[in-house]
C-alpha cells in the first residue's frame, strides 16, 4: 500500500538518526572493563593503538551485531504476528528461539561447535527449522490461529525440557556454565569474524521477509481472501520457514536466547504503520535494531565484576510489557 | 464466462457437490439459493480458487483448463467471503486498497491507475464518508459497502458475493444489491447466494437451486422459484401474494 506512504518517510529518517545517536552512545560508553570515550580515537597518545584496538576490534562488532540481530528479531517477530494474525506470536513464545537454542547446545555439548565456524550456526538454523515446521506440522493443514499457537507452546517447553537435560547431564561444570552464559543471550567477545559469518543470512532471511509484506496486507481480510487476491498459501509458508530459519538460526547461534524483542518491537510499531502489516517489517527491524543498541549500552553501563546478560535485560524490559499487553487485549481492540 | 463441467467437491467421503454442471453467463446476475448446508458456498469458494474440485473442470472463458495462473484468476474473479474476517484495525481506504494486489508483484509500487480503481469503487460503493474510520467499528452495513469496494477495486470480470445481506437491514439490502446489479448491467458476471427468495426473484436474472450438493433447477426466477420446488426442497409451503407491479412469496407452514 506505497500509496499513502509518504508520510512515513520522514519517521524512517529519524529513527535512523536516532538509531546513529544511540550507535555513538553505544560505541563511546565506558564499561566496567575499560575506561573509553570516543575523542580518544581522535587524540595522539602513547595509548592510540590499543584504544583502536578496542574501537575496531570489540565495540564496532559488537555494535554490528546488536543491529543485526535486533534487526532479524524485530522484522520475524512482525512477519509472525502478521502471518498468524497474532499478537502473542513471536520467535521465542512460538519456541524457534529455543529449538535454535537447542540445535547450538547439541554442538556445545558434543563439542563439534569448535570444530568449524559454520557448525554452530548451521546447527542453530537446522533447530529452529525442525522447530518452525514441526509448528505447522502440529498445527493442521488449516491452520487455525489458536493450533498454532499452543503447538508453539507445547514445542517451546519440549525444547526447554531437552537443553535442561543436556545441561543437566553434563560432566564439566564448566562446559555448562558456558552453555548457561550463552543461553541467557549476549553480544560480547564477538568478532568481525562473527559479524561477517551471519550478516549473509541474517539478510537473506530479511529479504525473505519482505518479500511476504503484500501477502501479510492481504491476510488482513483472513486466509480465503487472501488465496482469492492470488496468492499461494503454501509457497508463502514455506518462504516464512526458512527465513525463520535463517534469520533466527543465525541470531541465536551469534547471541544466544534474547528474549521478548521479537515479541513487543511490532506492536510499538504498529501504530506508527497505520496497523499494515505489510509496511510492518522494516520499521519493526529498525525498532528491533535501536531497542538492542539501548539493551546493550545499559548490559555495559551497569556492568557489575560478572557482566549482566544482554539477555536478561530484554526480558527485564519485556516481561512487564507482555503483562501490560494481555491486560489490553482482554478489555477491547485496538484503535487506529 | 465460467462454466463447471461435472463437478464434484468431496470431503471426508461426502459429497458436497455431486457432478454439477453450470454456466455462468457474462452481464447476468446469478443467484445460488437453497437451504443451509446446500454447497452453496462450497460452490462459490470453488470458483474464487480457494478449495479445489475432487472431480470435474472448471472453464474460464477463454482458457483451457488449468491454464489460468492464481493472479489472472485473481484479477478476473473478485470474492466476497460470507464472514467477514478483519484482523487489523486498518482505515476503510486501506483495505478497500488490498483489492488491487493481483496487480501488484511483489516489490511493485503502487501506480495511478490502482489509485484510479480504489477512487472508483469508493464512489460506486458509496464509502466516500466512511474512508478514514477504522474499519474494525463500522456497522454492518458500512462493513459490508467496504469490503464490496474492496471487490470491485480489482475491477473483476466476475464477482462472487457469498450471502453479503444476510446481516443487513432492508435499506442496506437493497443498497447492496443496487450495486451488484449495476455491476452486471455493465457487463460483469455477478453471482451471488442468498436466503431472501423474495430479493432472489427480484434481482437475479437467472437462479440455481441447490440442495445437498446437487443442482435441482436453473434458469429463469420464475421457473426456478415454483411452489412445488420450495415445498419440496425448503420443507415450507409458500404462496405467492401479487399486488399490481410486484408479487411476493410467503411462508405459510412447514411440511411435516
Amino acid at each position: 500500500m506505497t500509496a499513502f506512504s509518504h508520510n512515513n518517510r520522514w519517521l524512517i529518517v529519524l529513527i535512523i538518526l536516532t538509531i546513529l545517536v544511540a550507535s555513538v552512545l553505544h560505541l563511546g560508553s565506558s564499561s566496567s572493563q575499560v575506561n573509553l570515550s570516543l575523542s580518544q580515537l581522535f587524540q595522539a597518545s602513547e595509548k592510540k593503538a590499543l584504544i583502536e584496538l578496542i574501537f575496531f576490534e570489540i565495540r564496532i562488532p559488537r555494535l554490528l551485531l546488536a543491529i543485526l540481530v535486533g534487526f532479524i528479531l524485530g522484522t520475524t517477530g512482525a512477519v509472525m504476528q502478521g502471518f498468524l494474525r497474532n499478537p502473542l506470536a513471536g520467535p521465542d513464545l512460538l519456541g524457534v528461539s529455543n529449538c535454535a537454542a537447542l540445535g547450538a547446545v547439541i554442538a556445545l555439548y558434543f563439542g563439534f561447535a569448535s570444530q568449524a565456524w559454520y557448525l554452530l550456526p548451521a546447527t542453530g538454523m537446522l533447530g529452529a527449522f525442525i522447530g518452525m515446521a514441526l509448528i505447522f506440522l502440529l498445527s493442521g493443514s488449516n491452520h487455525h490461529n489458536l493450533r498454532i499457537i499452543l503447538a508453539g507452546v507445547a514445542i517451546n517447553a519440549f525444547a526447554a525440557s531437552l537443553i535442561s537435560i543436556a545441561l543437566n547431564l553434563s560432566k564439566n561444570p564448566y562446559a555448562m556454565s558456558e552453555i548457561v552464559f550463552w543461553l541467557m543471550g549476549s553480544l560480547s567477545h564477538k568478532s568481525l569474524m562473527d559479524v561477517g559469518g551471519v550478516f549473509p543470512f541474517i539478510l537473506v532471511a530479511f529479504l525473505l521477509l519482505l518479500s511476504s509484506a503484500k501477502f501479510l496486507d492481504a491476510l488482513t481480510l483472513g486466509e480465503e481472501s487472501a488465496i482469492s487476491l492470488g496468492f499461494n498459501l503454501k509457497n508463502e509458508q514455506i518462504k516464512l520457514i526458512i527465513a525463520t530459519a535463517l534469520g533466527i538460526g543465525a541470531a541465536v547461534s551469534i547471541a544466544g536466547n534474547i528474549g521478548f524483542v521479537g515479541l513487543i518491537v511490532p506492536h510499538l510499531c504498529r501504530p506508527l504503520v497505520k496497523y499494515q502489516p505489510g509496511r510492518l517489517i522494516f520499521l519493526s527491524g529498525l525498532i528491533g535494531s535501536l531497542f538492542m543498541i539501548i539493551s546493550d549500552t545499559i548490559v555495559m553501563q551497569v556492568s557489575t565484576t560478572q557482566e549482566i546478560k544482554l539477555g536478561v535485560v530484554t526480558s527485564l524490559v519485556g516481561g512487564p510489557f507482555f503483562l501490560y499487553l494481555i491486560l489490553r487485549l482482554g478489555k477491547n481492540h485496538d484503535q487506529p | 464466462m465460467i462454466s463447471l463441467n461435472q463437478v464434484s467437491v468431496i470431503r471426508h467421503s461426502k459429497k458436497i457437490l455431486d457432478n454439477i454442471s453450470l454456466d455462468f453467463p457474462k452481464g447476468k446476475m446469478i443467484g445460488l439459493i437453497g437451504p443451509n448446508g446446500a454447497g452453496k458456498s462450497t460452490m462459490m469458494r470453488l470458483i474464487s480458487g480457494v478449495i479445489k474440485q475432487t472431480k470435474g473442470k472448471i472453464l474460464y472463458q477463454g482458457k483451457k483448463p488449468g491454464t489460468l495462473s492464481h493472479k489472472e484468476r485473481a484479477c478476473t474473479i473478485g470474492y466476497l467471503p460470507q464472514k467477514a474476517e478483519i484482523s487489523w484495525p486498518l482505515s476503510a481506504q486501506r483495505v478497500i486498497a488490498l483489492g488491487r494486489l493481483p496487480y501488484q508483484s511483489t516489490f511493485s509500487q503502487w501506480q495511478p491507475k490502482d489509485a484510479r480503481a480504489v477512487e472508483d469503487a469508493i464512489i460506486h460503493s458509496d464509502c466516500e464518508k466512511l474512508r478514514h474510520q477504522n474499519i474494525l467499528t463500522l456497522s454492518g452495513g458500512e462493513l459490508t459497502r467496504v469490503l464490496l469496494a474492496r471487490v470491485l477495486a480489482g475491477e473483476p470480470e466476475c464477482i462472487i458475493a457469498d450471502e453479503p445481506i444476510a446481516a443487513l437491514d432492508p435499506f442496506h439490502q437493497l443498497q447492496v444489491l443496487e450495486i451488484l446489479k449495476d455491476k452486471a448491467l455493465e457487463g460483469k458476471t455477478v453471482i451471488i447466494s442468498l436466503h431472501d427468495l423474495n430479493l432472489a426473484y427480484r434481482f437475479c436474472d437467472v437462479l440455481a437451486l441447490l440442495d445437498e450438493g446437487q443442482l435441482k433447477a436453473y434458469g429463469d426466477p420464475q421457473h426456478v422459484l415454483t411452489l412445488e420446488h420450495i415445498q419440496s426442497i425448503y420443507q415450507v409451503n409458500m404462496c405467492w401474494l401479487n399486488n399490481e407491479s410486484f408479487k411476493a412469496l410467503f411462508p405459510i407452514s412447514r411440511v411435516i
